[in-house]
């Protein structure tokens, strides 16, 4: 990184006898860092949709699913032996992730989650965190003997092309699955906003009691926002599969920082985590530029229990005190 | 310098403001009641006295030191205590040691821990459940239980969050006598939240009503009663003339 | 009560024994493996289960204790038992700085965060290799240089038996102190912060200053178990940060009972020899196994006796193992 020592990625104006190769360092580095910014972005952008899918179970059903992850890399390898076996485009068979993962998703809380919920009048965090880790586990290492250890990538006809934009190299599966999820994100708002079903997931998220004394089966909604999670990340799962890997444990790189991304963004916003997302997209992608990308992630998380103490709710969120 | 004061008090979340420029004085030994319509601000106001929430303006002056910004404990220490509306026992924990964690507060041995916590469950009648994990007592035992808690700690102020809600009347006799007696034997100063308004009458030197966090009317019972303003934020527009 | 007395003074003793009766090392490996564990997890009880503050962070100290030791040891020759006395010192240091943040959340929040910081430090110590004269080996993992015989200046021992007894002391010393605690009047703020933290403040309970002491004695505890750990095993990785290893400490109190005294024991006593087991049956080709049937434990468990599955067995032998009432 020879440019880093030069200047920090900044315009200087220069007399023009020293206008020569150091000007071309300085505008490779600007480029470059304006590149490692949109590739955040892109990237944040899909954390963000991820996120959101997990805010939708934490906010409404408020269920810490660690299990999150796990329910995504299925949702990964079904897209990849899609790809493989039956030549279906990641894109195109999305739906039928979408479709798989909702009832994935509904059968898993009713099977798992809504004994306990049923049980306790306050799921005890600790209850449901070993729960879902423990089902993370069973998932997770299934996967491993099923498919074994390898990580897999797939090459698709746009895996590592790139659009040239103003100069700018941006990866094409990027920036289409960013496109995609703000697309799908902008539908679900309407989705909770418009639609009977939605206003019912937003009072239940709301006011358990309340929604109940309404006439609203409060069940219903929580398998139906575990589906509808579940149909999140069957999508996502197809945005990520042209450039990502997959391999068993992918989940487990995705449900932490998801975690932190929803409490960043604000619990029961998807503006917010939609955003936070790509904040912490940004942070790694820049990040990464100067220091260890592990030690991003530990930065993350120091930010992320930095808000935690400074504003519980987040950048834009909604609970109250 | 007023035993207790409150002066211009404002508290809100967010866009609602739950607590209104609100003012008010009380003497040592008086029971004041506070009444007003569902959702007038009334718990708002004891969580803000009690340093549970923090308010956007105004002054809590308890003996002449103001009380804002200060954490629960420490107000409790200072000498206010209270009860919650929705009872919350240690529930885990014996009746007699409920009592005894909150001695603890001003007592630190384990023997008069003991002797002033039996004495606290001899007077509210609880003594022969002194030993029964909490969980296990009736909806009336816990709010008394609630109550020699809240006596354990010795306070000079004690601000009592509807005690009466969901009691018979035989209860509700029993606890407005527990409560003359612990102003007159104890000498606690007492500001109640109440809805049960026959106890209000006969139980309180003075009411203050507050509607939508702000006090619309202050006095006598017999008198406050009959203020129109007070009848009007009740029951609404049209009876407000009686 | 007699059988309050003679119950405990008989465990003891069999356990005292037990050496003696069961010659075969690999058993004494695994008895060994049984009290660390109970250690361990008998320190996240006093936070997690007297104080009812359900920290998924507590590897982060176990990850101190070890490291710091073996770092005094190899760099400085001191004493691993010397260096076990500054690990926890240090870990109670460092819970205060854990505590401080996380305390302020509650429910989801507050586990959430107590699992970043392992994450932070995990992170860190996989990351971590030169620094100063110092050569923390990041993902590689140190090892403890091995010293033949049995020495108790580098708590090192050829005969596992002096492994076993010290475990052994430490485990009696953890419950004596666990015992005091909760039959103190600080034992009665842990337990009222645990039932209900706004009631607990409203009658003059400082919770953060208490909840912050509780982890200081967790965290002390916690980072000798990992001296001890390191010590006997010779070898340490930034693994031991990991949240996976808080999540098994948890699983060991929640089933045998939080907050009782003997319920860590009792969890460790059968959950490690499960992990034991599965481990050494089916680890290397089918790890994975081992694992699943972890998370079916935890999740049988969590769906069917979340309050461990000993206390219901317990109401029926209350004179032996109650809990404060």
């Amino acid at each position: 990184m020879g440019g880093a020592k030069v200047t920090k990625g900044r315009w200087r104006a220069k007399e023009p006898s020293k206008v020569h190769c150091t000007e071309r360092y300085e505008v490779a580095y600007v480029i470059g860092f304006i590149e490692a910014t949109i590739s955040g972005i892109l990237m944040g952008g899909l954390y963000g949709f991820i996120a959101v899918s997990l805010s939708l179970i934490f906010g409404v059903a408020k269920i810490v699913n660690f299990a999150h992850g796990a329910l995504f890399m299925v949702a990964m390898f079904l897209v990849y032996w899609i790809l493989v076996l039956l030549k279906v485009d990641p894109y195109l068979s999305s739906l039928i992730a979408a479709g798989f993962l909702f009832f994935f998703g509904y059968f898993f809380q009713r099977l798992f989650i809504e004994p306990i919920l049923r049980r306790e009048k306050e799921t005890a965090p600790l209850t449901v965190i070993l729960l879902t880790s423990g089902l993370m586990m069973i998932i997770e290492n299934v996967a491993l003997l099923l498919f074994g250890a390898d990580y897999r990538t797939v090459k698709t006809g746009y895996t590592g092309k790139v659009w040239e934009i103003a100069g700018l190299f941006i990866a094409q599966p990027r920036m289409i699955g960013f496109v995609l999820s703000l697309v799908l994100i902008l539908l679900l708002e309407l989705y909770l906003r418009k639609t009977n079903l939605g206003r019912a997931i937003r009072a239940t998220s709301q006011d358990r009691e309340a929604a109940r004394l309404m006439g609203i089966d409060d069940y219903r909604v929580y398998k139906i926002t575990f589906g509808v999670g579940g149909t999140m990340l069957g999508f996502a799962a197809a945005f990520l599969v042209p450039f990502y890997f997959v391999h068993p444990a992918v989940g487990e790189l995705f449900v932490l920082k998801s975690f932190v991304i929803v409490v960043l963004g604000g619990l029961g916003s998807i503006t917010g985590a939609f955003l936070a997302g790509i904040i912490v997209g940004i942070i790694e992608s820049l990040g990464a530029q100067f220091i260890n990308s592990a030690l991003v992630e530990s930065l993350i998380f120091i930010i992320f229990i930095g808000c935690l103490v400074v504003k519980p709710t987040g950048l834009l969120g909604k609970q109250r005190e | 310098m007023a035993f207790f004061e409150i002066k211009a008090l404002q508290k809100q979340f967010g866009g609602l403001v739950a607590i209104r420029d609100l003012n008010m004085s009380i003497e040592q030994g008086e029971i004041v009641v506070l009444i007003g319509p569902n959702g007038a601000g009334k718990t708002t106001l004891f969580n803000v006295i009690t340093g549970v929430y923090v308010p956007k303006r105004g002054q809590i002056l308890f003996k002449g030191r103001n009380l804002v910004g200060m954490g629960p404990d420490k107000i409790c220490r200072r000498g206010i205590a209270r009860t919650f509306q929705i009872v919350k026992p240690f529930h885990t924990l014996t009746v007699l040691d409920n009592t005894k964690v909150a001695a603890f507060c001003r007592i630190k041995s384990h023997e008069k821990a003991t002797q002033t916590s039996i004495g606290i469950l001899q007077f509210l009648g609880l003594e022969d459940k002194a030993h029964i994990p909490a969980e296990h007592l009736t909806l009336t035992q816990k709010k008394k239980l609630e109550l020699a808690r809240a006596l354990a700690t010795q306070p000079q102020f004690l601000l009592l969050d509807e005690t009466l809600a969901g009691l018979n009347a035989t209860e509700i006799e029993s606890m407005i006598e527990t409560v003359r007696k612990i102003r007159e034997e104890k000498g606690v100063t007492i500001l109640a939240v109440e809805h049960v308004m026959r106890a209000v009458m006969k139980i309180s030197d003075r009411v203050v009503v507050i509607d939508q966090g702000h006090k619309i009317a202050e006095g006598p019972p017999e008198e406050v009663v009959r203020n129109p303003e007070v009848i009007k934020a009740y029951l609404g527009e049209e009876y407000g003339h009686t | 009560m007699s059988w309050n007395r003679t119950f405990p003074a008989v465990a003891v003793s069999v356990a005292v024994l037990f050496p003696f009766v069961m010659r075969d090392p690999y058993f004494l490996h695994a008895a060994i493996t049984v009290l660390l564990f109970a250690f361990l997890a008998s320190s996240w009880n006093i936070i997690g289960g007297l104080a009812g503050q359900h920290s998924f962070g507590h590897s982060v100290f176990f990850g101190i204790g070890a490291y710091v030791s073996t770092i005094l040891f190899i760099y400085w020759n001191v004493p691993p038992f010397l260096g076990m006395i500054v690990g926890g010192i240090i870990a109670a240091i460092a819970s205060i700085g854990i505590g401080y943040p996380c305390f302020k959340l509650r429910g989801p929040y507050f586990a959430l965060s107590t699992l970043a910081f392992t994450e932070i430090f995990r992170i860190i110590a996989t990351t971590t290799e030169q620094v100063g004269p110092v050569d923390f080996k990041g993902a590689a993992g140190i090892l403890i240089p091995f010293r033949p015989g049995n020495s108790f200046v580098n708590f090192q021992f050829a005969e596992k038996a002096y492994y076993y007894y010290i475990i052994l002391a430490m485990l009696i010393l953890i419950l004596f102190i666990h015992n005091w605690i909760e039959k103190s009047r600080w034992g009665l703020y842990l337990a009222a912060i645990r039932d209900n933290e706004d009631a607990a403040r409203s009658i003059g309970i400082n919770a953060r200053r208490f909840k912050i002491l509780a982890l200081m004695i967790s965290a002390f505890f916690g980072a000798m178990a990992g001296t001890f750990y390191a010590q006997f095993f010779l070898y340490i990785e930034p693994i031991l940060f990991s949240s996976a290893l808080s999540i098994e400490i948890l699983l060991i109190a929640i089933v045998g009972g939080a907050g009782t005294l003997m319920g860590p024991f009792l969890g460790s006593l059968i959950l490690t020899p499960i992990s034991e087991l599965t481990r050494t049956y089916l680890g290397g080709t089918y790890a994975g196994v081992q694992l699943i049937i972890y998370g079916g434990v935890l999740v049988a468990v969590m769906m069917f006796a979340p309050q461990g599955i000993i206390p219901p067995l317990a109401k029926r032998y209350r004179k032996l193992f109650e809990r404060r009432a």
